[in-house]
This record gives structure tokens, C-alpha cells and sequence, in this order.
């Protein structure tokens, strides 16, 4: 089994375009979505929930009304300012900001302040035309994004092992934080999806650096390369030294991407074109360098 | 007229920095804040090749005075988020769990933790034209984004300039909130396809939460044959400021870190849209 991470760090540069039109290329295969704050894969991929539950993250404060006594010890001791004193003079906790610490339980001298556990999002097994779909939703504004991808990743690495998939896919989130370090966890190869601008360049560095201090191999795409031909061989360029990512293709801007994506198909999907052609090659050379390794 | 702006979209790559540069630059007086600390790109459109300043910014985490721990295990008991684990003779601390929350320092019965500088990322700034800038850059390997936005907000405080716009972080998790808390206005940058309505949702249902007021900037106008996030801010009352042309040749001036403000057509626009937001601009 093959566990491929598709990351970018730049938004918006094609990871879901990617991982949608490989899931179609790559036969027996297990995906998932660990873009779990602004999740896309699942427009096109239109899941059958299978499965479900909720994802728990850590517990929340909560004052308990009659126990309190206003001491106001709690308040000042919290370091993300999540207790106020609301409209009646009563402590109450500002849920957006609590990080679930336990401090103001802990000291609480009437034991007025217990931690209960909330849902802070939910996980979801499906089933998709493409086969088996792993994939979240974080609660809005919440965080520990990164222990949901975690959920996320090693549902998708039991049911891929479970069924004996060829491929387990990742559509991985846009930045270097903690929703893509866990993201990254057991990959067998990283591929950046690199946009062919100083942006994007700027930012697929940090993200390739971020899988190198992890020792992962990666591969590169240069999705949209003739939007800036020079920009898109500095990025082969890279590719070409010792430490640099595998380039595993370019593909060119194509009015064909939004208008599948419109009709909710993937690219390989839609009437043949040449970014699924480019796409298509990009898969077989993932193959090509898998095998090598 | 002085206020914090803030740009944000959920969905990453629909032009939020493409926005947030070209109106720094169009008016007069604004501090451009880039808050996308895990890839700050605004830097890229200043034309400068290097900050003015940069430093170095931290993080506390504990740090264990050994004379003084016996090892009683309450600190790592009590910490939730495993950043402590007490062997039978040292104290691990794993920095990268640490959310400063402080409990540790507050329980530990013998004084025996200190909190310590764990470096995190840089804070830099370039002074303009076209824009005086500042932003944060986390450190690669670092997964908490939110404590260095907060530092680079408080930083953006102590320069007290009276219009400050922040460019946001995409998604709708923590680093976003953290960046728009406190603005008086948040401009919304989508772009008319279904990744981006679907995005732009959740988003907007953040800054319902958060009671900021809200209104949007359609990008990438034309690129669809149907475009459904104007139908979608039309039910929902959003006032859409400004639409910017889907055109080749705004991808490629962006791609070679341009502002597009020598477009006529498109300082119209940026012009107009920093008015109706009560931006002053540069004559």
C-alpha cells in the first residue's frame, strides 16, 4: 500500500484537483480529506456516509451557577482571557477562547468550574464512487485541528489496510501548521502542488523544508506552469537538485478545471482535455518513482 | 477614517493577499499586517528585497530548576496537553505541545519550573512605499500558529497607525480567528465556484459568532459560466464592494510579485473599494 500526502503550501494551487482526478487513476484506493477547517474533496467526491461520530478534542470549561461565588480567582489566572463577567455580574466562560488547560478547575476553591467534554467536530467514513472516503469537519473557530487530521489519517490507514488498497490519498490542508505536520505522519511520498509564482514558490519551499526535517520523500507538480513559464523552470530547476523534490509533471492553466468542478465531476471525469492528459501523467509518473523506491 | 480591517476568505488562493496589497498601496497611511504567518507572502509585492527589521520571537515554554523539583509528578499530571512527563529522575518537557496556558507554573508546589524562551518564528517589517508592511514568519517544524499572530498584532498595536488592514490566514480554524478577532470589519475575498462558496459559508458563519461585520470582494468575476456566490450574497444581504475580472494578465502580474495598480481599470477599482470601506486614499 502507498500512502501519498498531497500538500502545497500556498491555498489554492490544485491539491483537491489532484487527489480528486488521481482517486479516478488510481484503482483500489482508500482517500482522505485532512483539510478538516475547509474540507473540498467531498463536493466531488459526493460521499454516502457509511460512518460517523463525533470528534472530542479536549473539554471545555463551564461554571457552574450555584457554586460560584464570584471570588474571581479564576479570571485573572486564565491565559487566553476565556472567563468574563457577563451582563449580571456572573463568571462565565467565553467558549470560542477556552483551549481546555483545566487551570481554573484545578483551583477553583468552591469546585465551581468543571471540564465537560464537547464535540468539536465529527469524522466521517464513506463510500464514493472512487471507493472508501475518510473525512472531518472541525467545529467552526475551533482548534487541535491537527488531532482530528490525526483521527482522520489513521481511520484511513486501518480501513486501507483493512481492505488491501494499492493507494491510501491525501488532500492535505494549505499552510506548514499542525493540520500538515499531522498530515504527514507515515507518508511514503509528500507532493507539493506548486503554483508557478513568487508566492507560491516562497511558500512550496517552506513546505517541502517542513517534509525534509521529517525525511520524507516528495515529489513536486507545477499546476498552472504557463501562466509563468519562467517561474515554472526555476521550480523544475529545483527539482533537479540533489535534495530537491521529484518532479512529477506540469499542468497548464485549463478553463476545463473550474467547468468540471462546476458540473461536480473530477478533470479525469469531464471531456478529455490537456490538464487531465498533464494530470494523467503526473499519476504515472508517481508510479514511476514509487516503484523506484 | 482610522479602523483595523481585516481580509480573509477560508478558501486558500482567492486573493485575499492580491487584495490586501493593492489597497495598502492605493491608500494613505495603512499599515498592511500579514498575519499568514505559515506562508506570509505580502513581502513578495513591496519590491523591497529585504526587511528593514527583523527579530526573533518566542514562545514561553517551562523549563524545570532541578534543585528544587522532587519529582512529584503534579505538574505533568495536571497539564493538558502531555507537554510534561516526569521520569524517575528529570522532568521532559516537549516544547511543541506547550500552549502556554500556565497551570504548571501556577500548581507546581515547590517553585521548581521557570518559563523559558522557546523561539517560534521572526517578526519583520519594511518600511514603504508602496506600503509600510509587517508581518510574522513561523518557524518550519513549529505547529502553533496563534501565538506569534498574536504577537504580531500586538506589535501592529504599539505602531498605533490609525488604518491598519490585516491579511488573513485561509481556513476557519484558530489562526484565522485569532487574526480577525478584534477588527472592526472583515472583507471577504471568493471566488464564484463551488470550492469557493462552500468555503466562504463557513467563514461567514465565524464571523457571525464573532459579530464582525462582514461584506465581500468577488475575484476571479467570469471564470465560471455560473457563479454561484453572487446569487448566494444577494439571499444573504452580503454587500459585494467590488468584483475584480477573471484575466490572464492579472495571474501573471501577480505572479511576478506586481501590484496592479498601473491598470487603469484596475486602480478604478481598488480605489472605489477603499472608499466604500472609508479608506483614505492617495490622491
Amino acid at each position: 500500500m502507498r500512502h501519498i500526502v498531497v500538500v502545497s503550501g500556498k491555498g489554492g494551487t490544485g491539491k483537491t484537483t489532484v487527489v480528486a482526478g488521481w482517486a479516478t487513476l488510481a484503482g483500489s484506493v482508500v482517500t482522505a480529506d485532512c483539510d478538516v477547517d475547509a474540507p473540498n474533496l467531498h463536493l466531488l467526491l459526493r460521499p454516502e456516509v457509511s460512518r460517523e461520530g463525533p470528534f472530542e478534542g479536549l473539554p471545555g470549561a463551564s461554571i457552574t451557577g450555584p457554586d460560584c461565588t464570584s471570588c474571581d480567582l479564576c479570571r485573572p489566572l486564565c491565559a487566553f482571557g476565556a472567563i468574563r463577567i457577563d451582563e449580571n455580574g456572573r463568571h462565565e466562560v467565553d467558549t470560542m477562547r477556552c483551549e481546555g488547560c483545566g487551570l481554573c478547575a484545578l483551583i477553583c476553591p468552591q469546585k465551581a468550574i468543571v471540564m465537560r467534554s464537547m464535540e468539536r467536530g465529527r469524522w466521517y467514513v464513506s463510500t464514493t464512487r472512487v471507493g472508501t472516503f475518510v473525512h472531518a469537519r472541525l467545529a467552526p473557530a475551533e482548534e487541535n485541528s491537527g488531532k482530528l487530521v490525526s483521527l482522520v489519517k489513521s481511520k484511513a490507514q486501518q480501513l486501507a489496510e483493512k481492505e488491501g488498497a494499492d493507494y491510501l490519498l491525501v488532500d492535505g490542508a494549505p499552510g506548514i501548521g499542525c493540520s500538515v505536520i499531522a498530515s504527514l505522519s507515515n507518508a511514503d511520498m509528500v507532493v507539493a502542488v506548486a503554483e508557478p509564482t513568487l508566492s507560491g514558490v516562497g511558500d512550496v519551499e517552506r513546505v517541502l523544508e517542513l517534509a525534509h526535517k521529517f525525511e520524507l520523500p516528495t515529489g513536486l507538480i507545477v499546476n498552472k506552469w504557463d501562466l509563468n513559464p519562467r517561474i515554472s523552470r526555476n521550480l523544475a530547476r529545483h527539482c533537479r537538485k540533489e535534495e530537491g523534490p521529484n518532479l512529477l509533471g506540469r499542468i497548464p492553466f485549463d478553463k476545463a478545471i473550474p467547468r468540471s468542478m462546476a458540473e461536480l465531476k473530477t478533470i479525469t471525469e469531464y471531456e478529455v482535455s490537456p490538464a487531465s492528459q498533464a494530470l494523467a501523467r503526473t499519476w504515472e509518473n508517481l508510479n514511476v518513482e514509487l516503484k523506484k523506491m | 477614517m482610522g479602523q483595523k480591517l481585516a481580509i480573509a476568505s477560508g478558501k486558500g488562493g482567492t486573493g485575499k493577499t492580491l487584495v490586501a496589497t493593492n489597497l495598502a498601496a492605493i491608500c494613505n497611511e495603512a499599515l498592511l499586517v500579514d498575519l499568514d504567518v505559515e506562508e506570509p507572502n505580502a513581502y513578495h509585492f513591496h519590491g523591497q528585497r529585504k526587511a528593514d527589521k527583523r527579530s526573533w520571537t518566542h514562545r514561553r515554554v517551562p523549563k524545570v530548576i532541578e534543585s528544587k523539583c522532587e519529582n512529584c509528578g503534579i505538574c505533568a499530571q495536571a497539564c493538558a496537553f502531555n507537554a510534561l512527563a516526569v521520569l524517575s529522575d528529570s522532568l521532559l518537557v516537549f516544547d511543541e505541545l506547550c500552549h502556554d496556558c500556565g497551570a504548571c507554573y501556577h500548581l507546581c508546589p515547590h517553585q521548581a519550573l521557570r518559563g523559558v524562551k522557546h523561539r517560534n518564528g521572526q517578526l519583520c517589517q519594511m518600511n514603504g512605499p508602496p506600503y509600510d508592511l509587517l508581518w510574522g514568519v513561523l518557524r518550519v517544524g513549529e505547529a502553533q500558529a496563534v501565538p506569534l499572530i498574536h504577537n504580531v498584532k500586538k506589535r501592529a498595536d504599539e505602531l498605533s497607525r490609525s488604518s491598519v488592514i490585516f491579511d488573513c490566514p485561509p481556513g476557519t480554524a484558530c489562526p484565522m480567528v485569532e487574526a480577525v478577532t478584534g477588527c472592526d470589519r472583515v472583507l471577504l475575498v471568493a471566488e464564484p465556484t463551488l470550492f469557493g462558496l462552500h468555503d466562504l459559508k463557513l467563514t461567514i458563519d465565524i464571523l457571525r459568532l464573532l459579530d464582525i461585520p462582514h461584506s465581500l470582494v468577488l475575484n476571479r468575476e467570469g471564470l465560471t459560466k455560473k457563479d454561484p456566490v453572487t446569487p448566494y450574497c444577494r439571499e444573504e444581504g452580503l454587500d459585494i464592494l467590488a468584483q475584480i475580472p477573471f484575466q490572464r494578465s492579472i495571474a501573471v502580474s501577480y505572479s511576478n510579485g506586481e501590484l496592479l495598480l498601473g491598470d487603469p481599470l484596475l486602480q478604478d477599482i481598488f480605489s472605489q473599494l477603499a472608499e466604500s470601506l472609508d479608506l483614505e486614499v492617495d490622491r
